[in-house]
């Protein structure tokens, strides 16, 4: 991912993320948010968005099991690859139009530099590719 | 998408229409008592060859290079003026099997080599020696070029001007070849001589004629094809709008002479001809339309040939859906309106006033039915095309296992919808296949049996209601019962001292894995079919039941009339909703739970001497199940395959004509779960086929208890 990218915060659980701004199409506040029995944990329901219905997916921190009671409404982030597709977050935060990475001893590899500090929090940097991959890899029948 | 792209998309779009008339003609040679016609052989030569060229300026060699084999063959045809022998008509249908299978692969994206299709063009390079090299040679440097220059050629031939290849060895002089080239016209190319094809080359375009080329380049010892270009040609005219809108070139045209490309239809007396906007007939493309506007020539007598085409315009089918979306946003805020003006209506003092706008508020709900109802005949098309492959992958396995059969078709008029008719094709073929391959004797059986030596696969499409029925029936010998039964109990699949009724055994047939074969052949027979064709259509919301005796086997395909518009039956489960498809509904009720007891397995409820299985829906789905401590249990019955099942809610609610959604590519697929659609307060909510979860059991699905 290029660093001179803005990236666009958020918390989910208490935990703070960040995507490369280009990734994400909107904030969404008061998405509904329909469940889909037998999805699977990564996969927090579908919405509708521009008269499509897209997954919302959720985090593997986002710790919510997929039998709790369905949230009616929620703040989603609206992703524009790998395609139409929300994930489910707590609170937007601001944009970081300069960030710097945080290498982590020992790592090396694409990751390595998947974290950032603004103020006093560290922001895990994420590829919007890869939350897609993993919380669709959660998703699926598992849960019947 | 890039120009050259979309270019070559709407290229594939249409070469399926061709391969579809390709095949009438095919079928026409085929039962051909004596010499085809010539029309019928001229204008399968005609496709072929148009194809060939096509294909090869999008660098599709495969594609091209098979049809050039049936070129090949074809122009022998013509030239021979007798008898088709029916090897060669066998040799024909299996080069247009594999310009489907390419022109299929090419459309999903995932173009592999073929090694059928290699195999075929080069067994038809060493059969035919009389191959015509010109148009070999003019489709191989094509290939040679880049886009651009492909672009310019075609736009070049749209605009009327001749488009050559000149070749010449190389011994021969190339300046002065050069010279002569630019004396006549515009060149376009110069390719360098290649291991392939050590000539000199060159592409060049001008308003001067063919021969007039030859004249100055024949001398030198060069040749000149310009024949070769009839495919650019149409596919320029057809699809390149932006040379289209250009009409420099083509007010240069003596207004009396078509262009290029007209010749191919008969022309159309001036006076007769009806102005290209009118409904009976239109220029091929919104793009002629504005061209011919931007020339501002007298199109009818100009392009006899484009104005004798009938009107179609070719629409991506996502606009189309895009579009019935858009409607069912409509409707929903329709549905919005309603709420709030009645509302208001019931506060509004006149009374007069009040009955006008629900009168209007009525129309305009009719106004969108019916604009719905519009878009839906969009997305209908005709099932005749399946037929035809249906046919041809008849014909195919009769040859891979050594057998004969005809298909007699009924109903190939009929049209579906769109998603419909993808999702039917496959699972058709496979059907085909089964029948050909397990459902007819062969030939020595059959004469013993005192019967035909070629067997008959009835194919049969009609509408019954809102669902399509198609039916594919075998005058075999029917299930061999005794062998399903003895396979089944080797299988576990029942106890070895089971009696199990036929209708459990024709339902072991869709059993995943299960096959009456030992060995796999190259047709069946490896135990993967049935329940991969069920679950095809299942996941359409389609059907699929077998019925058997000795007369032969029949199989029912019931299918949606609509991918895109269902009437649904509004259920919840907790606090959400849900539709199911009202299309598999046959009752809609409540049950006490005292009705309900346990036989076996399966929780049942008595209807006369029937018992019914019944399924809590929101168990069968993963969620919290109904609650049973009332005095009765809203329930749904829902028809499948051979039996009723039902289905315990949460609550009924109303029934509903929904805009049906696709999930999208990014949802992983969940079984059972086939759609959604948005309620009129933005709530998305999802569209079950609880069916498809419901477990076949081991045994009966229909148990007969005493009375």
């Amino acid at each position: 991912m290029s660093r001179d990218a803005s990236l666009v915060t958020f918390d989910v659980a208490g935990q703070w993320y960040a995507l490369p701004v280009e990734a994400v199409v909107e904030v969404a506040t008061g998405a509904s948010l329909t469940r889909v029995p037998g999805g699977g944990d990564g996969l927090a329901g579908v919405t509708s968005w521009r008269g499509r219905t897209i997954p919302v997916f959720r985090l593997e921190g986002d710790l919510k099991p997929a039998d709790a009671a369905p949230d009616l409404e929620c703040r989603v982030l609206i992703l524009r690859d790998p395609g139409p597709c929300a994930l489910r977050i707590d609170r937007p935060g601001e944009i970081l139009r300069e960030w710097t990475p945080v290498v982590v001893e020992g790592r090396t590899g694409p990751n390595a530099d998947a974290f950032t500090r603004d103020a006093d929090r560290t922001i895990r940097v994420l590829d919007p590719n890869e939350v897609v991959a993993t919380a669709g890899g959660a998703a699926g029948e598992g849960t019947i | 998408m890039d120009k050259f792209a979309q270019l070559k998309n709407e290229f594939l779009q249409e070469t399926e229409e061709t391969l579809g008339e390709l095949q009438r003609d095919l079928d026409a040679i085929r039962s051909a008592a004596e010499c085809p016609a010539a029309e019928v052989l001229g204008r399968a030569f005609r496709a072929t060859h148009s194809l060939k060229g096509s294909a090869g300026m999008f660098g599709l060699d495969l594609l091209s290079g098979v049809a050039h084999a049936m070129e090949s063959i074809l122009e022998d045809l013509r030239d021979a003026e007798e008898a088709v022998a029916p090897e060669t008509v066998d040799l024909l249908d299996q080069g247009h099997e594999l310009l489907w299978s390419l022109v299929a692969g090419e459309s999903r994206g995932d173009a592999a080599p073929d090694s059928r299709a290699e195999a075929y063009i080069r067994d038809a390079r060493e059969r035919s020696a009389a191959a015509a090299p010109s148009a070999q040679q003019v489709v191989d440097a094509l290939h040679e070029t880049t886009h651009d220059i492909r672009l310019r050629l075609a736009e070049a031939s749209l605009a009327g001007q001749t488009v050559a290849l000149v070749v010449a060895s190389p011994e021969r002089p190339a300046d002065d070849l050069r010279a002569a080239i630019l004396d006549w016209g515009e060149l376009c190319a110069e390719l360098p001589p290649s291991a392939d094809d050590p000539c000199l080359r060159w592409f060049a375009v001008s308003s001067d004629s063919l021969f007039g080329l030859l004249k100055r380049v024949a001398p030198l010892g060069a040749e000149a094809y310009g024949d070769e270009f009839d495919a650019a040609v149409r596919l320029a005219q057809e699809l390149a709008p932006e040379a289209a809108a250009s009409s420099e070139a083509r007010s240069e045209a003596p207004p009396e002479e078509p262009l290029a490309a007209a010749p191919k239809a008969p022309p159309v007396a001036a006076p007769e001809a009806p102005p290209a906007a009118t409904v009976e007939t239109s220029p091929e493309t919104p793009a002629e339309v504005r061209a011919e506007a931007d020339s501002g020539l007298d199109v009818a007598r100009t392009r006899p040939a484009a104005v004798t085409r009938t009107a179609f315009l070719r629409v991506p089918l996502e606009r189309v859906d895009k579009l019935m979306g858009d409607l069912g946003d409509l409707m929903q805020a329709k549905l919005g309106l309603d709420n709030a003006a009645e509302e208001i209506l019931e506060a509004a003092p006149h009374r007069v006033a009040r009955t006008q706008a629900r009168q209007s508020l009525r129309a305009l709900d009719r106004r969108i039915r019916q604009l719905q109802d519009r878009v839906l005949e969009v997305r209908m098309v005709s099932i005749e095309p399946i037929f035809q492959k249906a046919e041809r992958t008849l014909r195919e396995t009769c040859r891979q296992v050594g057998k004969s059969a005809e298909l007699v078709t009924h109903g190939s008029r009929l049209e579906l919808d769109k998603g419909v008719a993808d999702a039917l094709t496959e699972p058709l073929a496979h059907l085909i296949r089964n029948a050909v391959d397990h459902g007819l004797e062969t030939p020595e059986e059959r004469r013993r049996a005192g019967k035909p030596e070629a067997g008959t696969i009835r194919l049969a499409a009609y509408a019954d209601g809102t669902w399509t029925v198609v039916e594919i029936a075998d005058d075999g010998a029917g299930v061999d019962f005794e062998r399903v039964a003895a396979k089944a109990k080797e299988r576990g699949l029942f106890a070895a001292d089971a009696r199990p009724a036929e209708s459990d055994l024709l339902e072991v047939l869709f059993h995943p894995g299960f096959s009456v074969r030992d060995a796999a052949t190259e047709v069946s027979g490896r135990g993967v079919g049935l329940d991969a064709v069920r679950r095809a259509l299942q996941a359409i919301g389609g059907q699929l039941d077998c019925e058997s005796d000795t007369r032969g086997t029949t199989f029912r395909l019931r299918l949606p009339g609509s991918l895109a518009m269902a009437q649904a039956l509004e259920v919840e489960l907790g606090p959400e909703a849900y539709f199911l498809p009202l299309t598999n509904v046959t009752a809609v009720g409540s049950i006490a739970p005292s009705a309900l007891e346990r036989l076996g397995a399966d929780e049942v409820c008595l209807d006369g001497p029937t018992a019914r299985r019944v399924f809590d829906l929101a168990s069968l789905f993963g969620l919290p199940p109904v609650p049973r401590d009332r005095e009765r249990i809203p329930a749904v019955t829902l028809r499948a395959r051979s039996e009723s099942v039902v289905f315990l809610v949460d609550r009924l609610g109303r029934r509903k004509d929904i805009v049906v959604r696709p999930l999208g590519l990014l949802l992983p697929p969940v079984a059972g779960i086939v759609g959604s659609t948005e309620r009129g307060d933005g709530r998305t909510v999802l569209l079950l086929d609880p069916l498809a979860r419901v477990p076949a059991g081991g045994g009966s699905l229909t148990r007969e208890v005493a009375p």
